[in-house]
């Protein structure tokens, strides 16, 4: 469903992304590890919008998307987090949701300002479905909190519920389990699993390798702007360049 | 419950009908000026609010005042415009200039959103200033009309012929403003424009146009600056370029932060205290704005959220005296 043709990203003299080819298929589960200042990030960024490529060609589901608007991306349905503040933070648990369900249902500007019966009843539509999003992830037991005030945990369940509410076809997870005891860990990687199960395809970044070990069905390994692996977790482990580049001996 | 749900319509009708009472027992021209300049001060405030809600800070306000006020003066001098219409005409330039200027400017983030505004700002004053043949430059516009009479045979007749008409005149815009402005933050835009204010990037990654809506609220936000700038002109009847500087588009930002930024109420509050207490403090002479700057320090020290969140700290602070009552 995504096709990555000789991606290049510069920043100034210093490569970032270098002629990168990746192809995710439709309904996998893709993990993408590699050592900091792999580049990995700066690919999520070139995928979303948030930057434009050097050079190279970025195809999703036939249409080329390269250079395009985060916004209008992730109304195509590419849908990200972020490594840090992933949520809205003076909002609280349930306000967070609802915002994110920005574009389904879509409010039009003016039946908006007017309070029309239309408008009340998408909202009604949203509150509802904000709900369903909380119930689903086990959020409904912080509805009312902030969500600065969450532990960690429950912030980077909020930030995958975030997603979850805007509807996502490819989703693209920066770090969703970084720093996060075992147990949530496997929560948040089941809630994925789940989501995947529902027809979205992920890609994501992690270094806790438990997770993306036990949870991805391929996994593709970056080095200096480079891919220097892919394949099954299995082949992964056994690869000498990858234990060179990465997971050490 | 239903009592209570009551409690907030009731107070507020009863406000507004003391409001509209006020001519009856405050005779004073000078009184009335400064209620009329407090209705201004709310009108910039809130609508300055506004555009803050999408997370950039305007800096343009008292330069699309001027906008306004200019655009209202040459509607009905140099084209014979209806007044009224003048008035909406003040409003509808002041943001479409917006619409056009916002969308290179809201590629700019935070204080640099904010420079951008200033520049805006100084470049219509150079334009007031210097196009004497239409503004008359440093001399600014002397005699603008009075609003048209509005008479209703046998019933009404308001002549503005004196400080009460125009009391009553800016109670109604106020209150028009507030009620428009009222509407949208009970509205989905808000949230939206919220999210922005919080995480625009993370707004922007569940689809939401930031730059759009950012150009929005300024575009909004510059329109009541507009009609504000429109009622100004027509009630003091002559303006200068000098009487929309940077101070006057400080004296709004401080407004908004005394009063409180988080909420609606907040900048409302701020504009009425703000423009009465250096009134109340006149007899101090050239200390006069210490008040002002007094206050401004206050309220950062120990209101960060603004007078709005006095009652609420209080309440806290009861409860680790006196234990959870």
């Amino acid at each position: 469903m995504l096709e990555i043709r000789g991606l290049t990203k510069y920043f100034g003299g210093v490569v970032a992304v270098a002629g990168l080819d990746i192809t995710i298929k439709q309904g996998e589960i893709v993990g993408l590890i590699g050592p900091n200042g792999a580049g990995k990030t700066t690919l999520f960024n070139l995928i979303t919008g948030f930057l434009r490529p050097t050079k190279g060609k970025i195809v999703f589901e036939g249409e080329d998307i390269t250079g395009q608007k985060p916004h209008y991306l992730a109304e195509r349905g590419i849908v990200r987090t972020f490594q840090l503040n992933s949520i809205f933070p003076n909002f609280s648990v349930l306000q967070n949701i609802v915002a994110a369900c920005y574009l389904k249902p879509k409010v039009g500007l003016w039946e908006d300002a007017f309070h029309t019966p239309s408008s009340r009843r998408k909202k009604e539509y949203a509150l509802s479905r904000a709900k369903e999003i909380l119930k689903f992830t086990g959020l409904d037991t912080q509805e009312d909190k902030l969500a600065e005030e969450l532990s960690s945990g429950w912030r980077k369940t909020l930030s995958v519920a975030i997603t979850l509410a805007a509807n996502p076809r490819l989703l693209l997870l920066d770090e969703p389990v970084t720093t996060l005891d075992p147990e949530r860990v496997a929560f948040i990687m089941n809630l994925v699993t789940k989501m995947r199960e529902s027809g979205v395809t992920v890609v994501v970044i992690e270094h806790n390798m438990k997770a993306i070990m036990d949870y991805c069905d391929r996994i593709v390994v970056m080095a200096f702007g480079r891919k220097i692996a892919e394949g099954s977790p299995e082949e992964v482990r056994q690869n000498r360049d990858v234990i060179d580049a990465y997971l050490g001996v | 419950m239903s009592r209570r749900k009551l409690v907030k319509p009731l107070s507020f009708g009863a406000l507004i009908i003391l409001l509209f009472l006020i001519p009856l027992f405050v005779k004073g021209p000078y009184q009335l000026h400064v209620l009329i300049m407090a209705g201004i001060a709310v009108i910039l405030a809130t609508s300055l609010r506004l555009i803050f809600n999408s997370g950039e800070l305007s800096l343009a306000h008292g330069g699309m005042m001027a906008i306004g006020a200019y655009t209202s003066a040459l509607l009905v001098m140099k084209l014979g415009l209806l007044s009224w219409a003048a008035l909406v005409g003040a409003g509808v330039v002041a943001g479409v200039l917006a619409l056009l200027v916002g969308y290179p400017f809201v590629r700019l983030h935070g204080i640099y959103f904010s420079l951008v505004t200033v520049f805006l700002a100084e470049v219509i004053r150079l334009i007031t200033e210097e196009w004497g043949s239409l503004t008359g430059g440093y001399m600014g516009i002397i005699n603008i009309p009075k609003p048209d009479p509005i008479v209703i045979p046998g019933l009404l007749n308001i002549d503005f012929a004196s400080k009460v008409d125009f009391y009553y005149f800016i109670l109604v815009l106020t209150l028009v403003t507030l009620l428009i402005l009222y509407a949208l933050e009970r509205s989905r835009i808000t949230l939206t424009w919220f999210s922005i204010q919080q995480a625009d990037f993370l707004a922007e990654s569940i689809g939401v146009n930031t730059a759009r809506f950012k150009v929005l609220a300024f575009s909004i936000g510059c329109f009541f600056a507009g009609i504000a700038g429109g009622f100004y002109s027509q009630y003091v009847a002559a303006i200068t370029p000098s009487a929309f500087g940077f101070v006057y588009t400080v004296f709004c930002v401080v407004y908004m932060i005394v009063g409180g930024r988080r909420s609606f109420y907040g900048p409302i509050i701020g504009a009425v205290i703000l423009t009465f207490l250096p009134e109340v403090a006149r007899v101090l002479k050239e200390y006069q704005p210490f008040v002002f700057a007094g206050v401004l320090m206050l309220v950062i020290f120990f209101l960060p959220e603004g007078v709005i969140s006095l009652p609420q700290r209080l309440r806290k602070l009861c409860e680790k005296r006196f234990g959870h009552a």
